[in-house]
């Protein structure tokens, strides 16, 4: 039987001053988990890079027409289902970015532990030379800590919007 | 003209700040995960741009993080870059881990594979 306690959950339009007050709300909570400190540290970095991540996302659009305030929001739920902690984040996506997106996150479920690694350390190098390049480092991360593959969907909303669902389990 | 010593209290999401430029000692301590780290590493990076111009004979860099996003990692890397522009004086970097945090020692570990810097990994049980 699964069994799945939702510890935050949230939705609506992800602000910088919204970020960081679920990133307190989680640390407070966690702090009355019993949990090892390592596996706290991890799902907060985690939680962390995936809040910035649909930050930063949103904040390319920021003009389009077609990106209405309504599709400016998210949803974010964080639980733990059979002892494991799983971050399921879903946010609004405009179709032409998902190709790429797509590829991205295919690339880095292909790789292995070490295959992250140098993936990371040449985005990161990279991202030095060039400080507005968005080397995807944030998503390389996320998966070399949570230990498992980036379990992603994207659905149609319309023609234009497409919502992109990521589910990330946590060793 | 002379460059004065840096200091930056930190905050919920920003690390410490202390560079002193007669000493050649530079600390950063805490956590690092704000949304914008340019904003927050921008100023850092022009101070210690014009501290290479006219470094120390030798500068030793600790750093000590409890968290560290990606964001920062970018400027950091940018950081560290300029430090490794001096020539001809001692620059060094000690990466400073609390025990048991598997993931800023791999932290420390990447960044000691893209640096062309003497940099130190170094275990603490007090900061």
């Amino acid at each position: 039987m699964e069994e799945e306690n939702v510890i935050l959950s949230f939705k609506g339009i992800i602000t910088a001053d919204l970020l960081t007050s679920v990133l307190h709300l989680m640390e407070a909570k966690m702090e009355t988990m019993e949990e090892p400190p390592q596996t706290r540290k991890r799902v907060f970095s985690i939680l962390v890079e995936c809040l910035q991540n649909i930050y930063h996302h949103l904040d390319d659009n920021p003009t389009e027409a077609d990106f209405e305030a309504h599709n400016r929001s998210a949803v974010v739920l964080i639980s733990k289902v059979n002892n494991q902690f799983l971050i399921r984040t879903g946010n609004c996506i405009n179709i032409p970015k998902i190709m790429e997106l797509k590829e991205r996150l295919d690339m880095i479920n292909s790789l292995d532990k070490d295959g992250l690694r140098e993936m990371y350390q040449t985005s990161l190098s990279e991202a030095a030379m060039s400080p507005k390049a968005t080397a995807g480092l944030g998503m390389i991360d996320i998966a070399r800590k949570s230990g498992n593959k980036l379990d992603y969907e994207f659905l149609e909303i319309d023609s234009k919007i497409g919502f992109f669902c990521l589910n990330i389990l946590i060793d | 003209m002379s460059l004065t010593a840096l200091h930056i209290s930190p905050t919920a999401f920003t690390p410490e700040v202390k560079f002193d430029p007669i000493a050649g000692k530079f600390e950063i301590k805490g956590r690092s995960i704000p949304e914008n780290a340019h904003e927050f590493y921008n100023p850092l990076i022009d101070w210690v741009k014009m501290y290479s111009e006219n470094p120390a004979d030798s500068t030793s860099v600790d750093v000590y993080f409890e968290y560290l996003n990606t964001s920062s990692s970018k400027s950091l890397m940018h950081l560290f870059n300029i430090l490794g522009t001096i020539s001809g004086k001692q620059v060094s970097i000690n990466w400073l881990h609390a025990k048991d945090d598997n993931a800023m020692k791999e932290a420390g570990e990447d960044f000691n594979t893209i640096i062309n810097l003497p940099f130190n990994i170094v275990e603490t049980d007090t900061i």
